[in-house]
């Protein structure tokens, strides 16, 4: 078992971002984190990727409490995220921006070695003529490319995917599934969050449904994907999360 | 394995830099023996400024981190250098490179408590610190002698000549010194770091970029290099007293120096220094009001019209040129 | 020792004063006006000037000031600082120190470099309390500042403008999706805090010996004030202003005068590192 939540709570001022969320995710499999916007998921992929600590609760990897951990406890444990907006180091280059990945996450490669490594995971994405340009000229869809680049050469062990194909081409979200699948099977943890029709349905080993901060329901996609109470969620009739 | 190394050193030997900072080095060397003293403390400035902005570099340019009470090291630099020498009698030689130790160590105290703020409340923290590290000086009179200053023996005796042109091969050895760290600083894994740091302070600390443990080291070095120049500083003028050492100003124009680099990290503030100096002594020899409006003038006009500094105009003039030659232009591109 | 409480309240006016406006302009555009200091000593010295030529009490200069204040605060704004707020905090920040530069060479080469300061008629007047003295003149100044931060506070507080302030700080782009003109905003809030640092020049100018650099160490006060009230609401800044002015005097007198700007400093980095959102954690928003 890679990750284990107990109880994970969140609280910002009188809300409940995170309410209680509970549930076990072993390694290698993809999880699809989904749910009416404003129910938790991008609150509870925070707390585990240590960017912000749970109010209550606790988060375990590979049976480690992560309490106290900063970001960098996170990227050095394993832990890698990609977001919806990318997020570059202004003054470097695209190729200089994917080693980055490389040279501080759990890899702690040299800079030559981080280089070659950069420009294989730059290849991969199709992006590798883009080494020498400035992330802020590029597109929005060769940004989340470069994003993706940096977090296949932190070669991580749980990846944090955070609506990261919104807005690609039709060509661009397949080659995002190919990416995230095969880093499946070469014994990646994953979770996505996507709201992007049909992509979770298609590569999702469970999913989990937060609603209003709580588990509606965590299993395998066809159970979940059948569940009235999900649907009513989505839909807006006010279906109440036991959890 | 020889033939790579020549290979390399001959390409290195046609890349223009190279060239030129080997001419540069060679002028700087020789010109002691062909100026007046006027002109020798002139160019001796100028190597010092030279070396404080290398110094500011590293935070400004490397960092990103605005450190504006910097000068704060360069006080505490030449204190310290002063005080060992004047109260622990150690030959200045070795008084200078502690005094930059001191400044460094000063650096890495405040570096567990500063650091943590941002940007904004960090650069008034610097500037708290110099301004609470001169009340210091000047409230600890049985150490420091408070307002009325430190007076040094002289170093090295002999005709005026001679004694400036020793300081002057001094300043020039701190400042290969500074470009070196500049240069290994930027190439290094530390370097590559605080880039990042500086580029996206979010996405470093994701990624995993030790935060503290570069930006302390980053901010170490940078005073460490400040206090150096500072108790040369000291020993060169033979006084010094708390107001003109950790004086706010010194930190300004450093870092107007700094601006007008642009993009060159090492040579930047080297043709800034001397350019600033040569305005400073030619233009404004007695008008020290005129001084500090142009200072302030400058400042406002690099950062507001300027920010790529000379480099940027550099640019320009080359756009400008290349503008007047279309037809040739074109037809070499195509 | 009641006289050093005192003087400590009554001082305390006149730091919040200071910081009140550095606060608003921070506040607002996340940027610190380091020609906040110059905008002091600017109305410091036109008080002054008015008083030597005309025989203006520097009460009724105020007026006066602050309209200058406004106008050379707003021009500054939206001319030199909007264009570069985007940039890197030293550059613009070394900008704004430039700023006050030039501001403090205009006033030092119009009127020298002597020190300089205003007697009015009525300054040794005063009344006891509680066994301290307590002049009209530091009354008079505590006074004004309490009124023109509880102005300011009305006018953030309950004005269109003072929305538009408040929105601007809170969320800058959902201010400008809203049509708020950023830009003006920000001119109007540097304008107020000029405004306020003008007028408080000419209550420094009552009570300290003039000297075109006094800037610096005010602008350090300010700061020190509103790093301990934190950014936001005016309360704090005037409670901040007078427990530093307390502290300074108890200082003075237990420990020795000298001590005294070695305090400041030391207060302020202790809060600056240890809470720098203020011992009261108000802020405009969480940075």
């Amino acid at each position: 078992m890679l990750l284990e939540l107990r109880d994970v709570k969140r609280h910002f001022g009188g809300v409940r971002a995170v309410d209680g969320v509970s549930g076990t995710l072993e390694k290698g499999r993809i999880l699809g984190l989904i749910g009416p916007n404003g129910s938790g998921k991008t609150t509870l992929l925070g707390m585990i990727g240590a960017a912000i600590a749970p109010s209550g609760g606790e988060i375990r990897l590979d049976g480690r409490p992560m309490s106290g951990w900063s970001t960098r406890a996170a990227a050095q444990a394993g832990i890698a995220r990609a977001f919806q907006v990318p997020q570059h180091a202004a003054g470097l280059t695209v190729l200089e921006n994917v080693m980055l990945g490389a040279m501080f996450g759990s890899r702690q490669l040299p800079q030559g070695e981080a280089e070659g490594e950069a420009r294989r995971a730059l290849d991969e994405v199709g992006l590798g003529w883009l080494a020498d340009k400035d992330p802020h000229e590029a597109s929005l869809g060769e940004r989340r490319g470069v994003e993706l680049a940096r977090l296949l050469a932190m070669r991580p062990t749980l990846a944090l995917m955070d609506e990261v194909m919104g807005g690609l081409s039709a060509k661009n979200i397949a080659l995002t599934e190919q990416i995230i699948v095969r880093l499946r099977d070469e014994g990646v943890t994953l979770i996505v969050v996507e709201h992007v029709a049909g992509v979770i349905g298609r590569i999702a080993d469970e999913i989990c449904v937060l609603h209003q901060g709580r588990v509606l329901h965590w299993g395998p996609p066809a159970e979940v994907l059948a569940d009235r109470r999900v649907v009513d969620a989505y839909l807006g009739r006010g279906a109440t999360a036991d959890g | 394995m020889r033939t790579d190394l020549r290979h390399r050193l001959a390409t290195l030997a046609r890349d223009r830099r190279v060239a030129l900072v080997i001419v540069t080095g060679v002028v700087l060397v020789a010109l002691p023996f062909a100026l007046g003293n006027f002109w020798l403390r002139v160019m001796t400035t100028g190597l010092m400024f030279a070396g404080l902005g290398h110094g500011m570099q590293i935070m400004l340019g490397l960092a990103g981190w605005p450190a504006l009470g910097n000068v704060v090291f360069f006080g505490v630099g030449a204190y310290a250098a002063a005080l060992l020498n004047l109260r622990l009698g150690i030959p200045p030689i070795l008084a200078v490179p502690l005094g930059g130790l001191v400044a460094a160590a000063v650096a890495l105290m405040a570096a567990r408590a500063m650091l943590s703020l941002r940007g904004s409340y960090f650069l008034m923290a610097t500037v708290a610190l110099n301004f609470a590290m001169l009340e210091l000086v000047l409230v600890s009179r049985e150490l420091t002698n408070g307002p009325q200053g430190l007076t040094l023996d002289p170093v090295v005796t002999g005709s005026p000549q001679y004694v400036y042109s020793v300081f002057y091969f001094v300043f020039l050895a701190v400042l290969a010194v500074s470009s070196a760290a500049v240069v290994l600083l930027r190439r290094s894994r530390l370097g590559f770091g605080l880039l990042a740091i500086k580029g996206n302070e979010d996405a470093a600390a994701m990624l995993g970029v030790p935060m503290f443990r570069y930006r302390a080291i980053a901010w170490a070095a940078s005073a460490g290099l400040t206090g150096l120049i500072g108790g040369v500083y000291a020993f060169w003028i033979g006084y010094i007293d708390p107001e003109s050492v950790f004086d706010l100003l010194i930190s300004l124009a450093v870092i107007l120096m700094v601006l007008l680099g642009g993009r060159l990290l090492v040579a930047g503030p080297i043709i800034a220094a001397f350019a600033y100096e040569l305005v400073d002594v030619v233009a404004w020899r007695e008008l020290n009001e005129a001084r500090l409006l142009a200072l302030g003038l400058a400042l406002v006009v690099v950062v507001r019209f300027l920010p790529g500094g000379l480099p940027e105009v550099g640019d320009h003039l080359a756009r400008l040129r290349g503008s007047r030659r279309p037809r040739e232009e074109s037809a070499d591109a195509a | 020792m009641s006289q050093a409480i005192l003087n400590g309240l009554l001082t305390g006016g006149l730091y919040a004063s200071l910081g009140i406006g550095l606060s608003l302009v921070y506040g607002v555009t996340r940027v610190i006006n380091a020609a906040h200091g110059a905008y002091i000593v600017l109305g410091a010295y036109l008080a002054w000037a008015a008083w030597q030529a005309w025989g203006i009490d520097p009460f009724a200069m105020v007026p006066v000031l602050m309209a200058i204040g406004f106008v050379l605060g707003y021009l500054v704004q939206r001319v030199l600082v909007n264009a570069v707020v985007k940039r890197q905090v030293l550059m613009t920040v070394a900008m704004t120190f430039g700023i006050d530069l030039i501001i403090v060479t205009a006033v030092l080469l119009t009127w020298g470099a002597d020190l300089h300061i205003v007697r009015v008629p009525y300054a040794a007047d005063g009344f006891d309390l509680a066994g301290a003295r307590v002049p009209f003149v530091r009354l008079g100044i505590f006074g004004l500042a309490i009124c023109m931060a509880l102005a300011l506070d009305a006018i953030v507080r309950r004005t269109t403008i003072g929305a538009q302030i408040r929105a601007v700080s809170q969320d800058r782009p959902a201010a400008e999706l809203l049509g708020i003109n950023v830009g003006h905003t920000y001119g109007v809030a540097h304008g107020l805090a000029a405004a306020v640092a003008c007028a408080a020049g000419a209550m420094v100018a009552m009570i300290t010996p003039l000297q075109p650099f006094l800037g610096v160490s005010l602008l350090l006060v300010a700061f020190a004030v509103v790093v301990l009230a934190g950014f936001g609401p005016i309360a704090p800044v005037l409670v901040a202003g007078v427990l530093l002015a307390l502290s300074e005097q108890l200082v003075g007198l237990y420990i020795g005068t000298e001590y005294q700007r070695l305090a400041i400093f030391a207060v302020y980095l202790a809060v600056a590192t240890l809470r720098p959102h203020g011992l009261f954690g108000a802020r405009f928003y969480a940075h």
